[in-house]
């Protein structure tokens, strides 16, 4: 009798198992209503008021309209209709005429002169813009004219296609950014917010006057499931028409194989690395780093901790198909040689097969944030890997929180650090532009607001220098690769992985998705055109 | 009266800790005010001066004074990470949390005693043991596992109920039956011990010897007593669950107060985690003194 | 032996199997379950009788030294937390009464913490060993069961017999030696089979809320990877899932039968009663 139990338990199980076969339905090219699934809740929608980046960031673009928008590796037209420039510095922006916001009013120049007023005075916000680089910002007619302090190539992907449009007369009133309720969230764009309460979520609705034409979805709903198993199981249900989740490696292949089911995928930005601590001895000598490095397989990291879901890591960093571009360069792993620098640097096998180095035993605790899961199978890989040269890894999972404390506290490097090794990524804004990239890298702490080893090399600094004076597309490249050289040479700390992007939706509900590098299936684009 | 003054000391204890604690975890509200990568270009100036614009850079008493001033004038503040009032976002969560937590509380108590009361009885039997091998295999379920293979099978595999949400009366039936299921082992097995030294009592033996009849002598005799210990976990239990379960919450992505308290915790938004924790802090004081103040009344001779 | 009756012996015998694998788990060298050993989702076969994981991992052998961690971290968890609450919660209910206001409302406050905190706070500031994990969990569990035990040894301590002795002059500790032991005693078990299989959950359900360290080997660890990896959705959970829910379904089951039968035996009235 007692055993019964255990047999229900294993007959719920089989039957969880099992699995029958839906037919397939022809994919939708326009809906009524699509239902996204995000994983927490986003705030009122406006550009000071979401909680992250991605998907927050994508949700306020539909509502809020930028100037230019992200084609390609490259700009396109939007609220301003062309960009005019001779020396990167000063930029004429015509504006698109007859554009209204959702409540009626028009779209005008001063509207956009307001915004980087506005964007200026107020710097906390997931999606306000850094305009600091904008010395002044003029208004004639129906254009709008941009002055750079330096001149900058890179300005129009950087701040013009990112840097959301408000409306002067809703906006000007309000003083606490933070608090700004859905009666701010007013925009240019496709969507509407119609409704928003935690229960039900969001509701876009299509905005008929889109200056880009009729959206081809009516209502995007917008719902909270915090579980990542739920949102699957509900996409599998045909509850939700798509899951803002990157799909596990592990789990693509099941998902695929139902009728109904679509994964759009392609390129991510996004960056995973072994992230030394350049002040602590001995990762503040460039030798150790190196042979460290060369002992890491990044090749297999993605072939298992990824299964094929990702771009081996460029040591110089940069993703090979970033707009920055330059070459990527070989990956660097050779156990022989990692195991030829480290005894040519003294480390000795000692008890255990742990190598001393200096007098002390080269063990090492590397911290990882332990709901990454992709994350804490490459640490306990590269745990593996370095046992194989002699090297001691104690993998410590944290919270993000917690790691964030010791790694970065307060997200600012002037303040120190307190750590061996960690496991670390970028948001894929880091990747788009070279002005960005360099904050990884720069001494200055200024400057190098996301330097978190607290890395620091004459050499760099002075290709940094170059960089940052060059005036044109071409030179820029040019000084990005050559500073790309530096990096693998130096290794502040060694890029790991860029993990695709592949996300579910249901073909039958709408499958009018497109991908765009940098934003993935989550844009205006994917509405409308 | 010394009761009235020692739950009060408990309150405020407890409100001095909902104060602390959140206000001790790693990291801070400021990730509220933009990504990472946008707050490591704030100045020290700037960052101190969003900090002071919502409250949470000022001096710990000055705020800890406000917490307590809107503690007593209901007034709890405003949501760091969504501008609303705490007071809302919590009023919106709570009627949620106490319907599937009401629901679930009815279900497994009434039937885990009733269970436990027959296990105890027909313990000999087979009945009784098939009964207890079931609650116990149910109550070692994790409640995440469980109520994930309820959305595989029911949700996906089955299509007869929805996966997530609130909402309709089918929205209820999975996240319930989970709570139900995960509960019941604990009442049933508690119910059924507390049954089991019941019997073996004195006065029950006595009864029996004087030849009650069987029936009666565990209507009159046994159940009250038996039940006395019982009471004292259901209302305790009353008083976790109405803080939200925030594992069948999170699952389920259904919008309760455990929900809203993890996202709280997660987003270190203060003034919501303290909301939050208030509300928890004055159901659980509000039913250990009710389980306080009623066990003698149930239980004559526990009155010294 | 014999005195504990069939329940009892089957209990015993399972948690002894339990107990032995357990015990060969710590024994396993310390590459067990971590090394590479074959294909990645590899199913079972020879040198894999359980598969491997999507590392290529034992899953056999993580499901020993696992059963060393929940096993261990089960019973001195529901050990301390059963000691401790039957000392406190009889303190309570026989001790002086300012005594007994005191550790009643001081559970009252550890009731109310929000316990979550409390494990981020653990962690962030002490760490995540074997250690730390079966202490925190204690601090968290004790209250409840002191509770309940409280009021059964309220109940207990106004029966006739203790009352007419207590009024003779018979020293409460020697009341409590004398009489105390049986008559708690029963309420003790399922406080500690309760409280072991809690431990067991709680340690799974942490590392399903992103709390726990998923790289340390536990059942709850291989369940929380079994989610990741969606395996309820793929035939492998025969032999990826099935197993460490079984060992914790029958580990308890063990416990309660072995539990049961000792309640009775420490309890020889209970083979009068009608039935």
């Amino acid at each position: 009798m007692k055993y019964s139990a255990v047999l229900v338990f294993a007959l719920v199980a089989t039957l969880a198992a099992c699995s029958g076969a839906p037919a397939q339905r022809p994919a939708a090219q326009a809906a009524k209503t699509v239902t996204i699934a995000i994983s927490s809740d986003e705030g009122t929608l406006t550009p000071f008021t979401n909680e992250s980046g991605y998907p927050g960031d994508n949700l306020v673009k539909l509502i809020f309209d930028t100037l230019l928008v992200q084609k390609g590796e490259s700009v396109a037209p939007s609220l301003a209709t062309a960009v005019e420039t001779t020396d990167n510095k000063v930029f004429r922006l015509p504006l698109r005429t007859g554009v209204t916001w959702q409540d009626g009013r028009p779209f005008t120049a001063a509207d956009v002169v307001f915004s980087v007023e506005f964007y200026r005075e107020n710097l906390s916000g997931d999606s306000a813009i850094d305009v600091r680089p904008i010395r002044t910002v003029k208004a004639d007619g129906d254009a709008v004219t941009m002055t750079l302090a330096a001149p900058d190539p890179e300005f129009p992907l950087r701040i013009l296609s990112d840097m959301a449009m408000l409306p002067k007369h809703l906006w000007e009133s309000v003083t606490k950014v933070n608090e700004a309720g859905t009666d701010k969230a007013i925009g240019t764009g496709p969507f509407r917010l119609t409704a928003y309460d935690k229960e039900r979520g969001y509701t876009l609705t299509a905005n008929p006057g889109y200056f880009g034409g009729k959206p081809k979805v009516d209502t995007v709903k917008v719902n909270v499931i915090p579980q990542e198993t739920t949102q699957f199981a509900a996409l599998r249900t045909g509850e939700v028409s798509l899951s803002v989740r990157n799909v596990p490696p592990q789990q693509r292949a099941s998902l695929q194989s139902q009728p109904n089911i679509g994964i759009a995928e392609g390129t991510e930005f996004a960056s995973t690395m072994l992230q030394f601590n350049t002040t602590r001895p001995p990762f503040d000598r460039a030798e150790v780093r190196r042979a460290l490095a060369k002992a890491v397989d990044v090749r297999d990291l993605v072939k298992t901790a990824l299964l094929g879901q990702g771009t081996p890591g460029n040591p110089g960093f940069v993703h090979p198909e970033s707009p920055v571009g330059g070459p990527a360069l070989p990956p660097l792993f050779d156990v022989e040689a990692a195991k030829r620098e480290l005894d040519a640097l003294g480390a000795k096998p000692g008890p255990g097969g742990v190598r001393t180095l200096d007098g002390k035993p080269m063990s090492y605790e590397l911290l990882v944030q332990s709901t990454s899961t992709d994350r804490l199978r490459s640490a306990e890989l590269i745990r593996d890997m370095l046992k194989n040269v002699g090297v001691e890894i104690k993998v410590t999972s944290l919270d993000p929180d917690s790691l964030d404390t010791k790694v970065w506290p307060d997200y600012d490097v002037k303040k120190g650090r307190n750590y061996d090794l960690t496991m670390w990524g970028w948001s894929a804004p880091v990747m788009q532009t070279s002005s960005q990239i360099v904050s990884l890298f720069d001494s200055d702490p200024e400057d190098g607001n996301l330097n978190i080893g607290g890395f620091a090399d004459a050499g760099v600094d002075k290709a940094i220098d170059e960089l940052k004076a060059t005036t044109t597309p071409e030179k820029r490249a040019e000084a990005a690769a050559a500073l790309q050289q530096k990096i693998a040479e130096q290794l502040p700390f060694l890029t790991l992985y860029y993990r695709n992007g592949a996300y579910a939706y249901r073909k039958d509900a709408y499958a009018g998705w497109t991908w765009q590098n940098g934003l993935g299936v989550l844009h205006s684009g994917s509405f409308v055109g | 009266m010394r009761r009235i003054l020692e739950y009060g000391a408990v309150v405020v204890i407890a409100l001095l800790l909902n104060f602390l604690l959140p206000r001790a975890l790693p990291g801070g509200p400021m990730k509220l005010f933009g990504s990472p990568e946008a707050l490591s270009r704030l100045t020290e100036a700037e960052r101190a001066q969003i900090a002071q614009q919502y409250g949470f850079g000022r001096p710990l008493p000055e705020q800890f004074a406000d917490y307590l001033t809107g503690v007593f004038t209901l007034d709890l503040g405003t949501s760091l990470s969504d501008g609303r009032p705490v007071a809302e976002a919590i009023g919106e969560a709570l009627p949620w949390t106490l319907l599937l937590v009401g629901t679930s509380i009815v279900i497994t108590c009434v039937l885990g005693v009733a269970l436990g009361v027959l296990g105890a009885l027909r313990r000999r039997r087979g009945g009784g043991a098939g009964l207890l091998g079931t609650a116990i295999v149910l109550d070692s379920l994790p409640a995440f596992w469980l109520g994930m293979l309820l959305i595989v099978v029911f949700g996906v595999q089955l299509n007869v109920l929805p996966t997530y949400g609130a909402g309709t009366l089918a929205h209820l039936v999975l996240p319930v039956t989970t709570l139900v299921v995960t509960g019941l082992g604990y009442f049933f097995l508690y119910t059924r011990s507390s049954m089991l030294t019941v019997l073996t009592s004195e006065p029950v033996q006595h009864a029996h010897a004087r030849g009650v009849p069987y029936g009666r002598l565990v209507r009159r005799h046994a159940l009250r007593p038996a039940l006395l210990p019982v009471h004292t976990i259901v209302l305790m239990e009353i008083g976790f669950l109405a803080g939200g379960s925030i594992v069948i919450e999170t699952v389920f992505a259904y919008p309760g107060l455990g929900r809203l308290t993890f996202g709280a915790i997660s987003a270190r938004d203060y003034p919501l985690m303290q909301g939050a924790f208030l509300v928890l802090t004055l159901m659980v004081v509000a039913m250990n003194a009710i389980a306080d103040a009623t066990y003698p009344l149930l239980d004559p001779r526990a009155r010294q | 032996m014999r005195a504990l009756g069939r329940q009892g012996r089957t209990g015993l015998a399972l948690l002894a199997v339990i107990t032995a694998a357990a015990v060969y788990g710590l024994l396993l060298p310390d590459s067990a379950g971590t090394a590479r050993i074959g294909e990645p989702y590899a199913p079972p076969g020879p040198g894999l009788p359980l598969g491997a994981d999507d590392l290529g991992r034992s899953l056999l052998d993580q499901l020993l030294v696992g059963a060393a961690t929940s096993l261990g971290l089960g019973f001195l968890v529901a050990l301390v937390v059963t000691a401790l609450a039957a000392v406190i919660g009889g303190a309570a209910a026989i001790g002086p009464r300012w005594l007994s206001s005191l550790i009643m409302r001081s559970i009252d406050v550890m009731l109310i913490l929000p316990e979550l905190i409390l494990f981020i706070l653990a962690a962030a500031f002490l760490g995540q060993s074997f250690g730390i994990r079966v202490a925190i969990l204690v601090v968290l569990m004790w209250p409840v069961p002191a509770r309940v035990l409280r009021a059964g040894m309220l109940t207990a301590w106004s029966r006739g017999h203790l009352e007419v002795a207590r009024a003779m002059g018979a020293p409460r500790w020697w009341l409590l030696l004398r009489h105390g032991s049986y008559l708690i005693g029963p309420l003790l078990i399922p406080v500690f089979v309760r409280a072991a299989m809690r431990a067991i959950l709680y340690d799974a359900t942490l590392s399903f809320l992103g709390l726990g360290d998923p790289t340390a080997p536990s059942w709850g660890t291989t369940l929380y990877w079994v989610q990741v990896n969606g395996v309820f959705l793929s035939e492998a959970w025969v032999w990826w899932a099935l197993p460490p829910g079984l060992a914790i379904t029958l580990s308890v089951l063990a416990l309660a039968l072995i539990g049961t039968a000792v309640e009775e035996r420490l309890n020889p009235a209970l083979k009068e009663v009608p039935a």
